[in-house]
């Protein structure tokens, strides 16, 4: 995965919990890197130790712990780093959900090591939107749940979030079904 | 041939422009057209700049030229917007096609601009581009981070490395010597001190550097925790210590310079060694008897002399009167010739320099004599040398600041220097001397002392007595023989507890010795007889006795002969217990004169009371309320002296009770209004402190007494103006708050000199007053007392003709609404009073009468009985339902009475007694004997009737919580609702006019309330006072004492909005109430 994501769970850490959890977070799995480079790739495994060992630091499951790095990521990270990135998907939440697929393809582009998901719109409706997610990663279904409660938040909308595993790979495929409440 | 419709075509080029033959732009693609739709049907050269290719100078651009080329085009409104594209011509409609896309310089302008990835074909890069330029642009951002991170670790790493390497020349720097050497004593480290040795001495053997560590490897062990050893290397002594590093195979060799230790070491011994000398010679000196302390100075000089070796040592002591000095003591080594005789009476002129240097404390030293000048004979050399003295020093011996003599050292057989421990260790043994000498003048001194005390003693005017432990006498002086009267030779072996002691004595002395034997001293008296068999009273001051190894070995008394203060003592004890004796019946005297006033008075305002519910002309009316008038005044008198002698026998209890202080203050200001009132006077209450706890905590009656005493001085002494007072809290600390009621007035004031005597008992300013105002100059002493019993003061402060403050401070507890005391209802149900016998005990004929009168007027039957002894008769012979009994009467008391009755097993009927002198805490002493309940004497109707009704009610009795059946209300015993009596003293018998009177009062108050109200409504004050002015007279004269003060407050017309409103409610309730009491009066 890329160190972007690494960063970010360190930032999270830092930011949320302390510097002395995230050195206590480091010395759980004897990490000896000091900085995250963003746009590099590293070990998919070092990004599961991490959430792993920072949810026993803080005492919170790797569920939550990926919930809350996904709003994390839009709502700080996303926000703070590729502002207008962020908008130049959409000018609403429903905007930027249909423009997600086709965003995420250009952002591929950029990313060339990328393993990158999948997202389709499967249904639009006045007051819905569902959006099914595949990758080829397992156990990051609660990092994208995140995300859209981040993008919820970022555009300011009122919306409830159902999501629906896919029964042959519920750690790896989901149907999330947006409502506007 | 390609051919796309326009849908397609906007797809795939959504910022296409097409431009006519005219130059005007005809068409936009979507996205275009989204940015900026104004520049439709506009002039292509009018709005746009050809950036690239940059045109000729001062030529516009002919676009239809500029196919076949990239073009950038900007936007003349819009300077920061540039399309990048290519121009094509079309042929068959001769216009030019701008095919391109927006060439953005940052992601952020697509934002400004709101455009998303939807406004750009899919095909079109430059989205991504952007894209990927924000990424780099944010790698940059956390490289930049990167390399202030690796800069701070940077930094971190060379303060790190500083410190190691400071670290690392600690050891360097260090002055002692390290080493470290392997097993084989190779040197592995050695800092510079350690490689600076080169021979080292071990074992008394030499070695060099390299092959002594070589040889001290063998003796090392690496499994050994802790190893030393210490060497002599280059001049100096080290110590080692050797720590094992078993993991490396090496030994640490830590090394101390040692030498000076060394060198102390040996000075020290020399110390000891003086230490012992100085020892020896002092502890010679503890303790030593003064007939030994020559031979021992004698002694100490040859001690002192053998260690400085010296030839000669002496003493000499200074005669500054004949200004010669003598020679007193000498030693001289074997063979040196003494010079003691004729060293004697030596002139001082002979060396003065010597003298000289005494006087200022200094010692005087000659190392060499030969070195002196030669002067001659008279010389100090000229004298030395004749003795064979080759080196000299002599100290002087000072005491209290006066030169008195010095010891003196003489080398004779060879020089010597005198170093300077020996200088002073000559020092001190002068100052050994000194005090030896000082010792030996001061003992005898004490001697001399000892024997002056002795003469003292033995002549002086107090008996000394010493006895051993078994009292038998050791030594009496003169003077304890004369007081004893026995000789000293009768006394001593004799004991004195026998000779003079009578058997109370003994027990006395018994205890005194048991005191003695605990090591305690003190003071007492004794009777004695002497040998004469006269009785004396002595003053003994006794101790114990110890002998010199602590223990006890008797007692010493000091005796004086106090027979004559005894008797004067006797005598004014006598007197003192008849002055209080005298006051005692004094107040005995008081207390039965009020008893015995207070019970005919009880007869007399029952009887007025009872004469009242008759019908009564005016004349008659008005000699009945002087009489009651008078009775009220002489009950005043009669309580005020009961509760002084009560105060005085310290037997007035205070009620520690919860109150509340504006209910007290609104009490005294209804009771005291009408009397300010009659006067014509004004009387207000200016301040209450809303600070004030609402509940406090002491005694309200005794507060309501103390308070109704001053207000009625006030308003007694004051003819005109007003009696003010006030509430104010002073201060507060946890519970309690300390209160200071003032009352004020403007009356006649006193003088100064009165101020003072004001608490005096039967004080008044003078016989006129009495004459004019009447009372009996106790209550202010009553006040005074009550006051201070709360733990309070009084002050007054007064100005003759211009009025007196009394101020009134207590400190009081704070209470709550649950300390304040449940009332009973003030009702009674006086039917069950019908047709019960009651017996009424009581001596006293008048006293009988008011009880029956009462009683026989709710129909209940009379029995009477003016003994004891008749009232058990009365019990025996009829079915009597309550008995009244009076305590105190001739032939049998009510207490002994009842005792009978009571063990006649009659049980059922209630007692209930009768008394004058009632205090607080006598029910118990009654309800033991037997009774039910009391009545303090003089009671009234209600109390009688309260009682009675409470003991004849059976089912209350037995069950206290039955609501009662049918009550009747009776008159509150304290307040009435209102009071006829004015009404009838003004048309005494003519009923008629005072039906009249209460019916006009029941149409006009009704009337005249609902007026007042429509004012109030109406804000109308002057027609509030106008009501309230013809109010007033109606509501005085039927005696509506309780809202008297709001008619006079809401006349005058300085109230506030809500005070008036209270006013006016309050007013309004009490007539209702007055209303429908008066529809059933029966007059």
């Amino acid at each position: 995965m890329y160190g972007i994501v690494n960063k970010a769970i360190e930032d999270l850490i830092i930011t949320q919990y302390g510097e002395e959890s995230w050195d206590n977070t480091k010395e759980q799995i004897n990490l000896d890197i000091d900085f995250f480079l963003i746009n590099q790739v590293y070990d998919d495994q070092l990004t599961f130790q991490l959430i792993e060992a920072a949810g026993n630091v803080i005492g919170k499951s790797q569920n939550e712990l990926l919930k809350e790095l996904g709003i994390w990521w839009i709502v700080k990270l996303s926000k703070e780093r590729y502002g207008s990135l962020m908008t130049t998907g959409g000018q609403d939440l429903r905007e930027f959900l249909i423009n997600l697929p086709a965003f995420h393809t250009r952002v591929m582009m950029i990313y060339p090591k990328i393993q990158t998901p999948e997202f389709a719109i499967t249904s639009i409706s006045r007051n819905n939107i569902q959006l099914l997610y595949k990758s080829k990663r397992a156990g990051l279904v609660n990092f994208v749940y995140g995300m859209l409660i981040g993008l919820a938040k970022l555009f300011s909308s009122q919306v409830k979030i159902n999501i629906t595993p896919d029964p042959f790979h519920p750690e790896r495929s989901a149907l999330f079904d947006i409502l506007w409440i | 041939m390609i051919s796309f419709n326009f849908e397609q075509f906007n797809d795939i080029f959504p910022f296409y422009m097409l431009i006519g033959k005219d130059l005007k732009i005809t068409a936009l693609g979507k996205s275009l057209k989204k940015l900026y739709p104004e520049i439709l049907h506009q002039s292509f050269p009018e709005i746009f700049q050809v950036k690239i290719p940059v045109p000729a100078k001062e030529q516009s651009a002919d676009i239809f030229k500029l196919t076949h080329q990239m073009v950038i085009l900007n936007y003349t409104e819009d300077p920061l917007f540039d399309l990048r594209g290519q121009f094509e011509v079309i042929s068959a409609s001769e216009q030019l096609l701008f095919i391109g896309t927006p060439w953005f310089k940052s992601i952020e302008e697509l934002t400004e601009k709101s455009l998303t990835i939807h406004d750009f074909a899919n095909h079109d890069p430059s989205f991504d581009l952007l894209h990927s330029l924000k990424n780099q642009e944010t790698i940059s951002q956390d490289l930049k981070k990167v390399l202030e991170t690796l800069k701070k670790q940077k930094n971190e790493l060379k303060k790190a490395s500083k410190e190691i390497e400071e670290t690392a020349l600690f050891p360097l720097q260090n002055p002692d010597p390290l080493v470290r050497i392997d097993t084989h004593g190779s040197i592995l480290l050695a800092n510079p001190s350690a490689s600076k040795l080169i021979s080292y001495t071990y074992k008394n053997r030499h070695y060099p550097h390299k092959e002594f560590w070589k040889t001290i490897s063998k003796e090392l062990q690496l499994n050994e925790e802790k190893q030393s050893f210490e060497i002599e290397a280059d001049g100096k002594v080290y110590s080692f210590i050797v720590i094992p590093i078993i993991e490396n195979n090496y030994f640490n060799i830590y090394g101390r310079d040692i030498t000076p230790s060394v060198d102390a070491d040996l000075a020290l011994k020399k110390e000891v060694e003086l230490q012992n000398i100085l020892i020896d010679i002092s502890s010679k000196y503890i303790n030593i008897e003064l007939e030994h302390v020559d031979q021992a100075i004698q002694k100490s000089l040859e001690a002192l002399g053998e260690f400085v070796q010296a030839d000669r040592a002496y003493i000499f002591d200074y005669d500054f009167s004949n200004e010669t000095t003598s020679n007193t003591f000498e030693w001289c080594r074997a063979g040196i010739r003494p010079e003691i005789d004729q060293l004697q009476q030596i002139p001082l002129a002979y060396f003065p320099q010597w003298v000289e240097k005494h006087a200022k404390g200094e010692p005087f030293y000659i190392p060499d004599v030969s070195l002196l000048p030669d002067e001659g004979p008279d010389s100090l050399r000229g004298i030395l040398e004749p003795q064979g003295v080759k080196s000299l020093i002599t100290l002087p011996m000072i005491r209290n600041h006066k030169l008195i003599g010095f010891i003196g050292f003489d080398a004779v057989l060879k020089t010597h220097e005198f170093e300077e421990k020996e200088r002073k260790l000559l020092f001190l043994f002068t100052q050994m001397i000194l005090n030896i000498t000082e010792r030996k003048d001061s003992e005898r001194h004490l001697k001399i002392q000892e024997e002056k005390y002795r003469n003292i003693i033995t002549n002086m005017n107090l008996g000394i007595l010493e006895v051993d432990n078994h009292e038998n006498i050791l030594y009496a002086n003169k003077r304890f023989c004369e007081m004893a009267g026995y000789s000293l030779k009768e006394l001593h072996g004799g004991k004195a507890t026998d000779l003079l002691l009578e058997k109370k004595g003994h027990q006395l002395l018994e205890e005194k010795r048991n005191l003695r034997n605990q090591g305690i001293s003190d003071n007492f008296e004794i009777s004695v007889k002497n040998k004469a068999g006269e009785k004396k009273w002595w003053f003994v001051s006794g101790s114990p006795n110890y002998n010199d190894d602590g223990e006890l070995i008797g007692s010493l008394g000091i005796h004086l002969d106090i027979t004559s203060q005894k008797e004067l003592e006797k005598e004014l004890i006598q007197a003192k217990e008849d002055a209080e004796a005298s006051t005692r019946a004094k107040e005995l005297f008081l207390a039965n004169m009020s008893h015995e006033i207070r019970t005919p008075m009880n007869a007399i305002t029952g009887m007025i009371n009872q004469l009242r519910k008759t019908v009564l002309d005016s004349d008659q009316t008005f000699y009945l309320n002087t009489i009651n008038s008078a009775a009220d005044n002489l009950l005043i008198i009669i309580n005020d002296i009961l509760d002084l002698s009560k105060i005085e026998a310290g037997k007035l209890s205070l009620e520690e009770i919860g109150f509340e202080p504006h209910h007290v203050l609104t009490r005294v200001m209804q009771v005291m209004g009408h009397k300010a009132e009659e006067k014509g006077i004004k009387f207000t209450n200016s301040t209450f402190d809303s600070q004030i706890s609402n509940v406090l905590i002491g005694d309200p009656y005794r507060l309501n007494q103390i308070l109704l005493n001053l207000i009625s001085n006030a308003i007694k002494f004051t003819e005109k103006g007003n009696v003010d007072i006030t509430f104010e809290l002073i201060s507060e600390q946890d519970d309690i708050q300390n209160i200071k009621i003032g009352i004020s007035d403007t009356g006649i004031g006193m003088e100064e000199e009165f101020v003072k005597n004001l608490f005096k008992k039967f004080h008044q300013e003078d016989s006129s007053i009495t004459r004019k105002f009447g009372g009996t100059g106790l209550g202010m002493s009553i006040c005074k007392e009550l006051v201070e019993l709360m733990g309070g003061k009084i002050t007054v402060s007064s100005v003759k003709n211009q009025g007196t403050s009394v101020f009134v401070l207590l400190p009081l507890l704070k209470g709550k609404a649950e300390n304040l005391p449940t009332t009973k209802p003030n009702t009674v149900d006086t039917s069950i009073l019908k047709d019960k016998l009651i017996l009424v005990t009581d001596d006293n004929d008048m006293n009988r009468l008011v009880a029956s009168t009462i009683l026989s007027n709710y129909g209940a039957k009379i029995l009477e009985a003016d003994n004891g002894i008749k009232a058990i008769d009365q019990v025996e012979k009829f079915p009597v339902d309550l008995i009244l009994m009076d305590i105190q009467m001739p032939m049998l008391d009510g207490l002994k009475a009842t005792k009978i009755i009571r063990q006649k097993e009659i049980t059922e009927i209630p007692i209930i007694a009768l008394t004058a002198f009632a205090l607080k805490g006598d029910d118990v002493k009654f309800l033991d004997q037997g009774m039910n309940d009391y009545l303090a004497k003089p009671f009234d109707e209600y109390q009688l009737l309260e009682t009675t009704c409470k003991w004849l009610d059976n089912d209350l009795r037995n069950d206290k919580d039955k609501a009662e059946s049918i009550n009747k209300k009776l008159p509150d015993s304290t307040e009435k609702l209102y009071d006829l009596e004015k009404l009838k003293a003004l048309s005494p018998g003519n009923k008629l006019f005072q039906q009249k009177m209460i019916d006009l009062f029941k149409t006009l108050s009704s009337s005249s309330m609902q007026e007042i109200k429509d004012a109030y409504k109406s804000s109308n004050r002057e027609q509030i006072k106008k009501i309230a002015h013809r109010m007033k007279p109606s509501i005085s004269s039927l005696g509506i004492t309780s809202i008297q003060q709001d008619i006079r407050k809401l006349e005058e017309g300085n109230m506030s909005d809500e005070n008036i409103q209270k006013s006016i409610n309050k007013i309004d309730k009490v007539i209702e109430e007055v209303n429908q009491e008066l529809e059933h009066i029966q007059l």
